[in-house]
């Protein structure tokens, strides 16, 4: 049974010993990239040890596959040989795959982001989400509607990436605007004050509060206040309002757009006329 | 002067200032109140053991676990010159846990504070660390008065390693490290900084008490600080 020839010389007990092979190398592959796992985990960061564990696991297939081929008599050199033709119908057909691949080796080595990361990938009109997954083909995502994206890494590798986490803190901005007729230096002390009580706003660097400009129905205060970049966007969304009845409590109010209109010649108008 | 830090059996009421701490025992287990001003937590806590222990903690937990360094920023310079060694005193703020004696006494199931609570970033964008913010003044003696359910006492050893005066605005600590001591009427603490180069000091606490017969807080972030590999010493590299 097991000497019953196949194809060639390739026999059932060939298939059997590579089978067995392939599954030997697999397992000592899964168990390599786990051991490793365990002993880098508080030395490595998490993505960079998915990448080094998966990158040791494709080593042990490999070799697997390398050991398995001559077994099943199919031989490397006979490819390269006859691999003409076959090779560019493969290479036409893989392009994007390798194209990918390669991307994603050198996003693995260049990190732009890592995972868990806030992203935006392709420029304006890009996908903005939390970053899941960094695979050797493609980048998967979630967006803040919960949608899951996978972008190919020839797209991430190519194209714009912002990183809303890479630094640890950064600076968000209002416009305030107030009556002319209102204090903008009291106005300017309520804010610093409110944004001095906001724990998560930063001492240091410091918020700026200042006169950005004199506009025509309003004087418009800047306010830039700095956050870690993980709380940053809880304290925008709270803080504004805040700013407003703040304002409001203290008598000084933010204006609606005024017009001035000059008649050329003088309106008469009856008091009868009004009804 | 204050009761409330140590282990209490329900029931219990505390009152101080805007703070007011109650349990009482009900049929089965025992009911928790805590307020602050007009806010006030609720919770109802069912365990065999019925003692609860109450003590400061390591400013990290509110208003958010961001970080694991404090930054204690003097108000005055301190100017400290070459070889010397110079023991100040000075505050850092507190918050309070408690804790059921039983199960898990190393998880608080209450944490609060009457501190200010501020963050700010130390060193650049890019590189630096978010750390909890304190402002204190420094002293040459323990600061009295001092309200223990809201700042505690840190003696504060700085040894300049130097070969030149060094001035001194600002020290970070990983608070992960932190030695907290309390008794009724204050909470305390031992750090030391060793300044050694241009831009680069050290620094750590000590495990020892600030006075004798001080009863050593629970350390909540002793499993965190056991995973860090090379203690929790701060090496200050932004400025000192």
């Amino acid at each position: 049974m097991l000497d019953r020839v196949l194809y060639g010389s390739v026999t059932v007990l060939n298939l059997l010993t590579s089978i067995i092979i392939l599954f030997v190398t697999v397992i000592i592959g899964k168990a390599v990239s786990l051991q490793i796992r365990h002993s880098l985990k508080d030395k490595v960061s998490k993505d960079r040890l998915n990448t080094i564990s998966k990158f040791v696991y494709f080593l042990f297939l490999i070799v697997g596959f390398l050991i398995v081929l001559p077994i099943l008599e199919f031989r490397i050199s006979g490819f390269l040989v006859a691999g003409g033709i076959l090779g560019i119908i493969i290479g036409f057909a893989s392009q994007s795959i390798v194209t990918n691949f390669i991307s994603g080796f050198f996003l693995t080595f260049e990190r732009p982001f890592k995972v868990d990361d806030v992203v935006k990938l392709g420029g304006e009109d890009g996908i903005l989400g939390v970053v899941e997954d960094i695979k050797i083909i493609s980048t998967t995502m979630r967006t803040f509607e919960g949608v899951y994206v996978r972008v190919p890494n020839e797209k991430v590798f190519t194209g714009n990436i912002v990183n809303f986490l890479e630094n640890v803190a950064r600076r968000f901005e209002y416009d305030v605007g107030i009556r002319y007729k209102d204090d903008a230096d009291e106005a300017m002390k309520i804010i610093r004050e409110l944004i001095e009580e906001q724990p998560i706003a930063l001492k240091n660097p410091e918020p700026q509060v200042f006169v950005e400009s004199l506009g025509s129905s309003a004087v418009e205060l800047k306010v830039r206040v700095w956050a870690p970049s993980t709380e940053w966007f809880p304290l925008r969304m709270e803080l504004l309002w805040k700013i407003k009845k703040k304002l409001e409590e203290n008598g000084i109010q933010v204006p609606f757009n005024q017009q001035e209109v000059w008649f050329k010649n003088a309106l008469h108008m009856d008091e009868n006329e009004i009804s | 002067m204050t009761d409330i830090y140590g282990t209490h059996v329900p029931p219990f009421e505390f009152s101080e200032g805007e703070l007011t701490l109650k349990s009482t025992v009900e049929e089965e287990g025992i009911n928790y109140i805590r307020e602050i001003g007009d806010k006030t937590v609720e919770k109802s806590l069912f365990s065999s053991e019925q003692k609860v222990t109450i003590q400061p903690v390591e400013p990290l937990n509110l208003p958010k676990e961001l970080t694991s360094s404090l930054l204690i920023d003097f108000e005055n310079p301190i100017v400290i010159d070459s070889g010397m060694k110079k023991d100040i005193f000075a505050t850092f703020p507190i918050e309070i846990a408690v804790f059921l004696e039983s199960g898990s006494p190393e998880k608080p199931f209450d944490i609060f504070t009457l501190a200010k609570q501020k963050y700010t970033l130390y060193g650049d964008v890019k590189t630096g660390t978010i750390c909890k913010y304190w402002a204190t003044q420094q002293n040459a003696n323990p600061p009295e008065e001092l309200d223990p359910l809201i700042e505690g006492i840190m003696a504060l050893s700085i040894i300049n390693r130097t070969k030149e005066w060094k001035e001194v605005t600002k020290v970070v600590f990983d608070a992960y490290g932190m030695k907290i001591y309390y008794d009724d009427e204050k909470v305390g603490m031992k750090g030391v900084m060793f300044i050694k180069e241009e831009d680069l000091s050290e620094t750590g606490f000590s495990n020892k008490p600030l006075v004798e017969n001080m009863t050593k807080a629970r350390e909540i972030y002793r499993k965190k600080k056991s995973a860090i590999k090379g203690g929790t010493k701060f090496v200050m590299e932004s400025g000192i």
